[in-house]
């Protein structure tokens, strides 16, 4: 619904009531999901440009240059209010959408990832959700021919009633073939094609930019309804359109529709448009004007054409067997004007559409939970071996394999790394290797936003370093809460200077990205807000095959150092999250050195071949990530853990489940080791040799505590499927 | 030579199956569903796997009634090669060019990973020299769980039809390692003639270093050996 400030800007620059329609347009366009209307004036602080950024935030992908004029596309999008209600077809949507995003600029879409939140596992409701969302993806992906390689999923409390479902689609395209989201030609034609219009997905926007409730539900209809096979006719068409180079401008229809592109392009191409509405195929009689103009129904593409190539495009589109219709012309005089049956149903200024809405004041307050301290009594457990059995059992550490086995991960035969690994990497046809990683940790976010955001960042940044690559750029989803509420605005104020800072930090431009507010519902009056969820999409590049790392112990006998410093503390951590139920307290603290000393000592590390294999510390601290480079190979390790801080002596919980930042395992051979050792003192960087693998399969601490790897890995193993494929028996 | 790659609507393996051909030195088109001359003109053809026309209804069935699949019984008739990975083994049977049905999987979930199948003995040239092989392979489907009756079964064995079988890594065949619930394990199988072969696991997935295996590699090589004699 439009503010009384916001009617009033309108009426004070039309000179008059705006009609039906054009209020309509209004409610789509100044959306906070359209209009980022209370996240912009904050977009100042990213970082978001480079030499190799081709294009960056504001169109369908944002566009990275590897070399060679060969540029990799990157877009990332939420879909979580209709993911909450209709969870098969809010996700597969969501899906479509991000796809037709990069698909605007003529990419070619080869991988999608996917970061999913939802309540805690236990609950029947969350596993609902995980089912569809998940066969969502599924459907739609798979159909499309396009490979879902990697992504994360985190199960908490908060997001219960409110889950969140974002969407990451990368593409390729040659640097001479781009296409923008613009209309700059007046007398260009505009081609409407794909799926024909029908009802679904009305005030769409509208409704991702409110709180949910106990009513929601009846706004099932806002949720669109997708069809892959049309999908998949629609890629292959779009691309042989952009290799024939017959595409002046090309947008998505997606949030706002019709409406939205038809007047986001003229904005950009500062020029206007001429639509005549009953052009648009429907498929759905009796469809009033304001409809039409912002159905969000699926799989609609709309493409700028110059006169003279017309035809051509008619053809392509006619072999594809694919609805289309001439719907307007671009013009020059800076309105887009509506006609419907002859009559004029809309006149309005295109810079009034995309730009005019008044920026609403936000207030800013820090939530009394920050201040809570975190006192631990240590020993937290009489029994830890028995306490580290439970942490493999959580879902936000187990094998996520019940989800990605779902997912085609290898179409396009260009999988070298798919989920499993700390990062995603695929071979291009030029034969250069990409990493992808698609991460975040909310429990960190919602301690401390600023923090917590940039650390969170970091540890994307540790994905894609673990694998070998060098981090290039970024997208980001920012999910946050009602921004109308000062201390969900607070929590986004704080994340976003945290991404800043970070984006500053690595000189890593963000190209892209969304933000996701009003993730809040008022559940018999009880507010429930999500923890915050900044999700972070990051591309790195692999300048050389043989720099490729692997994730996982490759052989016995090798020592195992851990890189950087653990400061024991435990906020935030899963360990307390989950096995003690604690989350408060000050989380560590992001340090831009420590976290550029690590990377850069496994980047020169790896460069000299120094390196069998590289994991990161992340989630369940060091235990988990020692236990997670055992499983594939099956190579035990014993290990001590007196060396792990220089300033602190730990306690045992502390060294073992610690999620401090900055941190990786490496496996080095004992032939190197020495000079290893001397390169890491050389930079000095933090490091401490941990024990050897070993071919008994167990892991060994501290030569008290002892696990067979078999038993962590069945627990590991089943910490989902146990509870998605037990709930039908 | 040529060899011809089905392209529906929907279809999106086909670039890959290309990729594989085109390194191995082999001229290849893609085949439309209307395109009965040209597939006419192709030495074999290789049904390319995907969701044709989305798999509504049912895997195939649309795909089986347009003029391509129509000419597929005379085209196998000509003795010459048809392979069907996934979508196209789902179409083979669903045109009745090989025996059997692919239903949904007993999980009733898309199954995507690395699996093992063991190549059976057969006498079809496109198996040629693979008796006993063990492959590494990735399977990609919701529909591959293959069913006949088992006197159906017995009789494609005993004329050496099964061509490969779901197994552990060392080739033991087991139901513990039996990804879909397919009857005795089959994950592909010949005609009596040995020129059409339908698999649910794709080969060209397992053809390049990079993608950590080219097991899957030697069916080409072997149709391509077979058109050059």
């Amino acid at each position: 619904m439009l503010t009384i400030e916001e009617l009033g800007k309108i009426e004070s620059v039309l000179e008059r009531e705006p009609n039906k329609g054009e209020l309509a347009v209004f409610e789509a366009m100044w959306s906070e999901h359209c209009s980022y209307k209370s996240s912009r004036r904050w977009f100042h602080l990213f970082k978001d440009d480079a030499s190799y950024v081709e294009l960056g935030i504001g169109e369908g992908a944002g566009l990275v240059n590897l070399g060679d004029d060969l540029l990799i596309g990157l877009g990332l999008e939420s879909h979580n209010h209709p993911s909450a209600i209709s969870p098969y077809d809010g996700a597969a949507t969501g899906v479509g959408g991000i796809i037709r995003d990069i698909l605007s600029q003529g990419c070619r879409p080869i991988a999608i990832l996917d970061s999913l939140r939802f309540g805690e596992l236990e609950s029947q409701h969350s596993q609902h959700l995980l089912e569809n969302v998940v066969r969502g993806i599924s459907f739609y992906g798979n159909c499309c021919g396009i490979p879902t390689v990697g992504g994360e999923v985190e199960f908490a409390e908060p997001f219960e009633n409110n889950c969140l479902v974002n969407a990451m689609c990368v593409g390729t395209i040659a640097k001479d073939k781009i296409v923008r989201s613009s209309a700059s030609k007046p007398g260009s034609f505009l081609v409407l094609y794909g799926a024909r219009t029908g009802r679904d997905g009305i005030h769409g926007v509208s409704f991702a930019s409110k709180d949910l409730s106990e009513k929601s539900e009846e706004e099932r209809p806002a949720v669109q309804i997708g069809d892959p096979l049309m999908e998949k006719i629609l890629i292959d068409a779009t691309l042989e359109l952009v290799e024939k180079e017959l595409l002046n401008g090309l947008q998505d229809l997606g949030g706002g529709g019709l409406s939205c592109a038809v007047s986001e392009m003229t904005h950009k191409g500062s020029t206007g448009a001429l639509i005549r509405l009953e052009d648009v195929p429907l498929r759905e009689k009796n469809m009033e004007v304001w409809e039409i103009l912002v159905s969000e129904s699926q799989e609609r593409m709309l493409a700028v054409v110059e006169p003279q190539k017309l035809e051509l495009v008619k053809e392509v589109l006619s072999r594809y067997d694919l609805t289309f219709s001439v719907i307007g012309e671009v013009t020059d005089n800076s309105h887009c004007i509506v006609y419907y049956k002859g009559n004029k149903v809309i006149d309005l200024p295109v810079d009034l559409i995309v730009d005019g809405f008044p920026e609403p004041e936000r207030k800013i307050e820090k939530p009394a939970y920050t201040s809570n301290l975190l006192e631990i009594g240590f020993p937290l457990t009489s029994d830890l071996r028995k306490d580290i059995l439970k942490l493999f059992s959580s879902p936000n550490i187990g094998n996520k394999s019940w989800i990605y086995q779902q997912y085609d991960q290898h179409v396009q035969i260009q999988t070298v790394f798919s989920a499993g690994n700390d990062a995603a990497v695929l071979r291009l046809d030029n034969g250069k290797y990409i990493a992808l990683s698609l991460d975040c940790n909310s429990f960190m976010v919602y301690l401390d936003p600023y923090h917590g955001t940039a650390n969170s960042a970091s540890e994307t940044m540790r994905n894609i370093t673990s694998v070998g690559a060098k981090p290039l750029a970024f997208v980001d989803c920012l999910n946050f809460g009602n921004p109308e509420k000062p201390e969900s605005y607070w929590q986004f104020v704080e994340s976003v200077k945290g991404l800043g800072q970070f984006s500053h930090d690595f000189n890593l431009p963000i190209v892209g990205g969304n933000v996701s507010f009003y993730n809040e519902s008022q559940i018999d009056g009880k507010e429930e807000r999500i923890n915050p969820s900044p999700t972070i999409g990051m591309l790195g590049l692999i300048e050389d095959p043989k720099l490729l790392l692997k994730n996982h112990f490759q052989n016995q006998d090798n020592h195992i150092i851990i890189i950087g410093e653990t400061d024991g503390n435990l906020g935030g951590s899963e360990y307390l999250r989950y096995n003690h139920g604690i989350l408060k307290g000050s989380i560590p603290l992001y340090n831009k050195e420590r976290e550029e000393t690590s990377m850069k000592a496994i980047q020169l590390l790896n460069e000299a071949s120094y390196l069998e294999s590289c994991h990161d510390l992340s989630n369940g601290g060091l235990i988990i990530a020692l236990a997670e480079m055992t499983f594939e190979r099956n190579i035990g390790v014993s290990v001590t853990l007196d060396k792990l801080s220089n300033t602190k002596k730990l306690m045992n919980e502390e060294s073992l489940f610690s999620e401090s930042p900055s941190r990786y395992l490496i496996e080095v051979i004992p032939n190197n080791l020495e000079e290893v050792e001397q390169i890491l003192r050389k930079n000095n960087v933090f490091y401490s040799v941990l024990g050897r693998t070993q071919k008994e399969p167990s892991i060994e601490i501290e030569k008290t505590v002892l696990f067979k790897i078999d038993e962590l890995r069945k627990i590991w193993e089943r910490a989902i499927s146990n509870k998605m494929d037990g709930k039908n028996d | 030579m040529q060899v011809g790659i089905t392209k529906f609507p929907g279809t999106n393996n086909e670039l890959d199956v290309k990729r594989v051909l085109k390194s191995l030195g082999i001229k290849n088109e893609l085949i439309y569903p209307n395109d009965v001359k040209k597939m006419d003109d192709m030495d074999a053809l290789i049904l390319a796997g995907g969701f044709s026309y989305g798999d509504y209804l049912r895997p195939g069935i649309i795909a089986v009634q347009t003029p391509i699949i129509e000419n597929l019984h005379d085209y196998a008739n000509s003795e010459r090669f048809v392979i069907g990975i996934c979508n196209g083994f789902q179409m083979l049977c669903e045109t009745s060019l090989l025996p059997g049905v692919l239903s949904t999987n007993t999980s009733t979930k898309f199954i995507s990973k690395w699996v093992s199948i063991k190549t059976r003995v057969t006498s079809s040239p496109l198996l040629k020299g693979m008796a006993n092989r063990i492959l590494r392979i990735p399977i990609a489907h919701f529909e591959g769980r293959y069913y006949d009756a088992n006197e159906e079964i017995t009789k494609l064995a005993n004329k050496n039809q099964i061509a490969f079988k779901y197994c552990k890594d060392d080739g033991e065949i087991s139901l513990e390692d039996n990804p879909n619930g397919s009857i005795e394990n089959i994950a592909g199988i010949i005609n009596a003639k040995g020129n059409v072969l339908g698999m649910m696991p794709h080969p060209e997935r397992a053809s390049f270093q990079y993608l950590g295996s080219e097991d899957g590699r030697i069916i080409f090589e072997n149709l391509i050996e077979e058109l050059k004699c």
